[in-house]
């Protein structure tokens, strides 16, 4: 007791500092460069996506006939479209689009996931029975074909998109929460709540779930570019987000048509897509490795 | 064992059943009417309404979808095409050979590049082949289908010459959907490869048997790789599935009647019954190949052969105390 009143003094004048297990999963991930680029890769995206209407001086919409497939050059980084409008302007605006639809349809998934994956694994039995069952139902549906059934019934646009990729994802993620709320379960912590009186909701929303959500963080970040890559392919296939709303999908869907004289409609926004599923994926990565060192070294 | 087979085919059942519901039901709700594309903008109201009571699309809920099921248990067929008039099952089986020979090949070649690059990145963890290898399985995984079809194309079709740029007239024209479809898995494959290998590398019957004095090689091959194939075979069994139920964005771009291909037609023309049927038979893939890759498990470990025999016996002993009861 002594020695630990010392230690609490010492820590108030700051000669010491305790090192929690936050910090140094920081300084962790700070050691690995390839997850720091790609974090600081994702913040400009977002950056990009926010201020896409004033990052450059053209209107996405902004249809020029006279001016289209122009190559690349100093007025047009990017080139001009099909209908003459800035490529540049339409990829950031895509990017916006992309964000935006890919963090709705795993905030959907994730949120969903979560108190199903928590009811199923904290009351077990034939509750958990009867929604592992359906989860392997869902499970056992192709996940791009399922999506563009979905997508198909409710229509395009953002949000009918994000429900669409939303709604198809679920199933693993309870699985995994599911599988995380099992081994909580039975912890300390979670009797003492229940001794002390607590009912079922609150232990799910206040302890169970909180806990659950760290390993989550990991899968949400490759969800976010695999999502990102689904909502592309959507709408190249003309599902998902249609023109004229850009979207890196639909623009390189478009550029198909004129890939044998003109590639910068094909090009950036495929660039675009690569690089924001390297960077997630990168990111993931270096976030389990910090979470988890016993994988690294 | 082979009751263990037997009892899985069974559970096929309920999960097969599941898709169509699902399925079923989220086309139900969907808004535009199939008669409404079929006889054109011109036609009257009249005359959507009887062809929509000829489809028995006006009937209940539940009667639709009970004369789906009535139609798989006592004719086998899954219904006619509204757009082709033709037989769903016959048209999925005219295309279903094209996607599996492409999903056979794709994943194979998937499998072929994945394994051996994640092995190597995990032997040499942590110097400049094993992040050269990573990044490229991450590259792989991070190009997008439809991206890398069209450079393709581009290049060895258009440019080139070396392929045709569509369809598949000579075997040539398999070469690009095939390499389309056989990137992205690479991504999974090494990396799953990677870690397991990893985690066997740590144990400590791998330390004994370099303490041994066994060779490197007969290390890695024969105890480390071994022990790491479970999770590798979860992923090459993953990959198989996905591939296998066609790839919709190569077979789309490339003109290949395959599976994908009658998917996507389905769903820009509103032939639900030609869409549910395609799901299904993806669904039933899917599941069939997760049983196969269940099975290659008790192959690989004893250990979990004892498990799946210990189920036939411990289901037998049940049976009797029922009995005895």
């Amino acid at each position: 007791m002594k020695r630990w009143l010392e230690t609490r003094k010492l820590a108030r004048k700051g000669e010491i500092r305790s090192v929690g297990k936050f910090s140094l999963m920081v300084r962790r991930f700070c050691r690995n460069k390839a997850a720091v680029a790609s974090l600081v890769f994702i913040l400009l995206l977002i950056l990009i996506a926010v201020f896409a209407d004033v990052l450059t001086p053209y209107d996405y919409d902004a249809q020029n006939l006279s001016e289209k497939l122009r190559q690349p050059s100093a007025a047009h980084w990017f080139g001009t479209d099909d209908f003459g409008r800035d490529i540049l302007t339409r990829v950031f605006v895509g990017t916006r689009v992309s964000l935006l639809v890919s963090i709705l349809a795993v905030g959907i998934s994730t949120v969903f996931a979560l108190v199903i994956g928590s009811i199923a694994g904290y009351f077990g039995g034939a509750v958990d029975n009867v929604i592992m069952r359906i989860t392997d139902i869902f499970m056992a549906l192709p996940g791009m074909l399922f999506a563009m059934t979905v997508s198909a019934a409710l229509g395009t646009g953002i949000w009918n998109t994000a429900i669409a990729l939303g709604f198809t994802s679920i199933a693993p993620i309870v699985r995994q929460v599911r599988a995380s709320i099992l081994l909580l379960k039975d912890q300390e912590f979670i009797e003492a709540s229940k001794a002390f009186g607590s009912g079922n909701t609150v232990i799910i929303v206040r302890h169970v779930i909180p806990n659950a959500f760290a390993p989550l963080i990991v899968q949400i970040a490759l969800r976010l570019g695999d999502t990102i890559m689904a909502i592309s392919g959507l709408s190249f296939l003309g599902l998902g987000v249609q023109p004229p709303t850009p979207e890196w999908g639909n623009m390189v869907s478009v550029g198909k048509d004129y890939m044998s004289e003109f590639l910068p409609l094909i090009l950036f926004p495929g660039i675009f897509v690569i690089l924001t599923m390297l960077a997630f994926n990168l990111l993931g990565d270096g976030m389990r490795d910090a979470m988890d060192p016993r994988m690294k070294r | 064992m082979i009751r263990y087979i037997i009892r899985r085919l069974f559970l096929l059942i309920p999960i097969l059943i599941g898709t169509v519901v699902i399925v079923f039901t989220i086309n139900f709700f969907s808004d535009i009417s199939p008669a409404r594309l079929v006889l054109g903008p011109t036609a009257t109201e009249e005359q959507v309404e009887a062809k929509e009571d000829e489809w028995g699309l006006n009937d209940p809920y539940l009667v639709q979808l009970g004369r789906y099921f009535w139609r798989i248990v006592s004719q086998g067929s899954l219904g006619t095409s509204y757009i082709y008039n033709q037989p769903v099952l016959k048209m999925i089986m005219d295309r279903l050979p094209n996607t599996l020979i492409i999903g056979l090949l794709a994943a194979t070649l998937s499998v072929m590049i994945g394994i051996p690059l994640g092995i190597l990145a995990a032997i040499k963890q942590n110097t400049a082949l094993d992040y050269i290898a990573t990044f490229l399985a991450i590259l792989c995984g991070a190009i997008p289908p439809f991206v890398l079809c069209i450079l393709m194309q581009l290049v060895l079709a258009v440019r080139l010459h070396w392929l045709p740029v569509s369809g598949i007239r000579s075997w040539l024209g398999y070469i690009m959907p095939i390499i389309a479809c056989g990137v992205m898995p690479v991504a999974m494959t090494c990396r799953m490869t990677r870690s397991s290998m990893l985690e066997t590398i740590r144990q400590d019957y791998i330390r004994t048997a370099r303490a041994k004095g066994l060779k490197e090689g007969t290390v890695i091959w024969k105890h480390a790789l071994k022990n790491a194939l479970i999770p590798i075979i979860t992923v090459v069994g993953m990959t198989y599935a996905m591939s296998l139920c066609g790839s919709i964005i190569s077979e789309a771009i490339f003109n290949i009647p395959g599976l994908g291909n009658l998917m996507n037609s389905s769903i820009s023309q509103k032939d639900y019954i030609t869409n549910l049927g395609c799901v299904l038979v993806a669904a039933f893939i899917m599941s069939f190949v997760t049983l196969i890759t269940d099975l290659i498990y008790a192959a690989v470990d004893p250990r979990i052969k004892a498990q799946y025999a210990a189920t036939g016996k411990r289901a037998r002993t049940y049976k009797r105390k029922e009995a005895a009861v």
